[in-house]
């Protein structure tokens, strides 16, 4: 299980710009300057194509992810990251690429998205020009506060899009802790990305884009978590030891298939299992720290229904969990169908 | 990061699934567990032929010069055919012992009627009261003349109704459970003193109770260095664990794709039940459970073939600690999955039960290795 020469190049030069560069966490400046160093040599968003993001393959992606991740650096953030961006990336135009993309690559934006990306629901308003004006009143976003953008699928009764805004902080209210926040929506005007016919067909254009693979290692953020709690001082983490060392084999197993064809199911696997135990890492270590951790009940949860740890968890904690555990029954769901298991 | 097969690696997989698919069918089997040996000789002999009993020996010893990735593919394919032929027990075991510890003459003088299918061996390791502790010994060699005596009881002997000869672990000095004074002997199974109860193992194998009487062995009869046998003991189960672990990762795939064929045909409320959700989740774990013990299969095999350390050690303990909790996992479901029938012994479903469940405490069980592997 070794890397090729020009993998283990690519970690080893990830891992000497670490080298006494980490931020101090919870310093905002010391990040940005990070964030700033990070975008330079293009790892901030390593899938993104030149000139926007890093042009990496998604195996030298996943190597840069995994070596951030066990040193425990900040990322930007993964929605904003590998959600916001693709689609951004994918569906709109140049303009909107110029105006977005650099302040999403260098960290300086984080997109929030509202619950129509994640679940069934549509935010209303009318399309005027190329702008789109909410109507809806107030939407429940989750992490709302802190984020520069909200990203929504929207619908003027005809057209359906994909639109982007600006995200003022007077916009956002806190919501109860885990709860979502709520955001004031009237007159907020959005950017189109992208415009289609029927809600259906953009959520299909939507989907099409996100289940690509988004070069995550997923197994660097959970080293991270588990060298944590064994600094921690945490006791029989050997079975959760043992379960990771499974998903890094699974996930070179992926990174040994750059074509990603016959290793899909095997993605999706990873990604279902990591969340699995990521959940089980962030509620051991919330734990540790004196946190209540709430029962988790189905892992099968939307975004905007996500159990407690996941919003109690802080930093890379909580955008693993949040990330990973949006839609764990639809990866199930798309599994059993490559499999072909329903006849 | 090659995971590719060499292209023998590649001829290696199709011959031994050839074998299972086309000599090897389901009643077949279960007529050779019922039968003496127990296995075929005829295969025992068409595997010489092919040169598997070689896979793990160097060219040198008159082998294939296969790796550890060779074993892991020969023995998954094996898994697949739940084949009972002692492969395990003669030639990764007793034949893995005297490969990393024999004599240039022993090798020559054991491994080729070995590799040539002439011969069996087995493996004398197990004591009642030593769990999985291979250092645990009551068995004694004590110096007499220019050779030992040897007194003791080695219990579930996989293969020792056939074997020609054991490979037997024996206190030579120090305490009971200490590390250091484990000796290696080569004691022919005909010799004055041994003595055996036969019986078969739930999953169809044979396995034997030996007991060692004052048992004389020549000078000739020691293997390896004398006091230094618990670190060939240890790599030759790592070795073996290995080669079960593959072979459960094959009983895993075919009960995962037993159960998703079964479950498109068989029809409950008008439709086949593998339309419904509940079920189709619980096959995708049954899948997820099996790639993963695959893949640290996988990492286990690349760690030995690198070298015997303590990280090869490690992936050996975790993926002995994948394979026993999925193998319960996989199998349990297929009984579940397949109602009544899994659990008839029609059916070869249940039988790929029995092995996984064998396999899950052989060589230690997964709370053995989980604490091994914390301790490494």
């Amino acid at each position: 299980m070794v890397l090729t020469d020009e993998l283990q190049s690519l970690e080893c030069a990830v891992q000497t710009f670490l080298a006494g560069r980490l931020p101090v966490p919870d310093l905002p400046s010391a990040r940005t300057t990070f964030f700033e160093a990070l975008y330079g040599q293009g790892w901030s968003a390593p899938c993104w194509p030149l000139p926007w993001g890093g042009g990496l393959s998604p195996v030298e992606a996943v190597i840069v992810d995994r070596a951030l991740n066990r040193a425990g650096a900040p990322v930007p953030d993964l929605l904003t990251i590998d959600v916001a961006g693709p689609l951004i990336l994918e569906l709109a135009d140049t303009a909107l690429h110029r105006h977005w993309l650099p302040g999403m690559a260098r960290g300086a934006v984080r997109v929030c998205m509202h619950p129509s990306l994640m679940a069934g629901e549509v935010m209303t308003g009318r399309l005027e020009g190329g702008c789109f004006l909410a109507a809806q009143r107030t939407g429940r976003v989750p992490d709302a506060r802190g984020a520069q953008a909200i990203m929504a699928l929207a619908t003027d009764g005809k057209t359906a899009a994909l639109v982007l805004a600006p995200l003022q902080p007077a916009l956002v209210r806190p919501g109860l802790p885990l709860e979502p926040d709520t955001v004031d929506l009237e007159g907020l005007a959005f950017h189109v990305v992208t415009a289609a016919s029927s809600t259906i067909e953009l959520r299909e254009r939507v989907a099409s884009v996100r289940s690509r693979g988004t070069g995550r290692s997923w197994t660097g953020r959970l080293r991270y978590l588990l060298n944590a709690l064994t600094a921690a001082g945490e006791s029989n983490l050997a079975a959760l030891d043992v379960s990771l060392c499974g998903l890094e084999a699974l996930e070179m197993r992926v990174l040994a298939d750059p074509s990603g064809v016959d290793s899909e199911p095997l993605r999706i696997l990873l990604e279902v299992r990591s969340a699995e135990l990521g959940r089980k890492l962030v509620e051991k270590r919330l734990a540790g720290l004196g946190y209540y951790a709430l029962a988790a009940p189905d892992p099968g949860l939307v975004h905007n229904e996500l159990p407690g740890p996941a919003l109690v968890a802080r930093g890379a904690e909580a955008e693993l969990i949040r990330y990973l555990l949006e839609d764990v029954t639809g990866r199930r769901n798309r599994l059993a169908r490559l499999l072909g298991q329903g006849g | 990061m090659d995971f590719s097969f060499t292209e023998e690696q590649t001829l290696l997989s199709d011959s031994v699934e050839r074998f299972v698919q086309n000599d090897y069918a389901f009643e077949d089997r279960q007529k050779l567990i019922r039968s003496e040996p127990g296995f075929s000789a005829d295969h025992w002999k068409t595997f010489a032929g092919l040169g598997w009993l070689g896979v793990p020996f160097s060219e040198a010893d008159g082998g294939f010069g296969g790796s550890a990735v060779d074993t892991m593919i020969l023995m998954e394919q094996f898994g697949k055919g739940l084949v009972v032929e002692p492969y395990l027990a003669s030639v990764i075991l007793a034949g893995g012992a005297i490969r990393i510890a024999g004599s240039r003459a022993q090798k020559e003088r054991l491994l080729a009627t070995l590799i040539d299918g002439s011969t069996q061996a087995a493996l004398a390791f197990a004591e009642p009261q030593g769990r999985f502790n291979l250092a645990d010994l009551t068995t004694r060699a004590d110096a007499h003349g220019d050779g030992y005596r040897l007194n003791g009881y080695k219990c579930v002997v996989l293969n020792g109704p056939a074997a020609d000869f054991f490979v037997v672990s024996a206190r030579t000095d120090g305490g009971q459970r200490d590390q250091a004074g484990v000796t290696l002997f080569i004691v022919p199974a005909d010799t004055e003193g041994v003595s055996r109860r036969d019986y078969p193992t739930v999953d169809g194998f044979r396995a034997s109770e030996v007991t060692f009487e004052d048992v004389s062995l020549g000078a000739d009869a020691l293997l390896g260095v004398p006091g230094a046998g618990y670190p060939v003991m240890e790599q030759v189960i790592d070795e073996g664990i290995l080669a079960v672990g593959s072979e459960a990762v094959g009983c895993m795939e075919v009960l995962y794709k037993a159960t998703v064929e079964y479950c498109k045909t068989r029809e409950q409320f008008g439709q086949p039940i593998g339309k419904f959700q509940v079920l189709q989740h619980r096959m995708v774990d049954m899948f997820m459970e099996h790639e993963q013990s695959k893949s640290l299969m996988y990492m286990a095999a690349m760690r030995l073939d690198e070298g015997y350390d303590d990280e090869a050690k490690k992936a050996v303990s975790a993926f002995k600690v994948q394979v026993g909790k999925s193998g319960r996992f996989v199998a349990q479901n297929a009984v579940q999955l397949h109602g009544g029938m899994g659990m008839t012994d029609e059916l070869n479903v249940g039988h790929y039960f029995k092995r996984l469940t064998t396999i899950d405490t052989l060589f230690g069980n997964v709370d053995f290795h989980l604490k091994r592997f914390g301790g490494l």
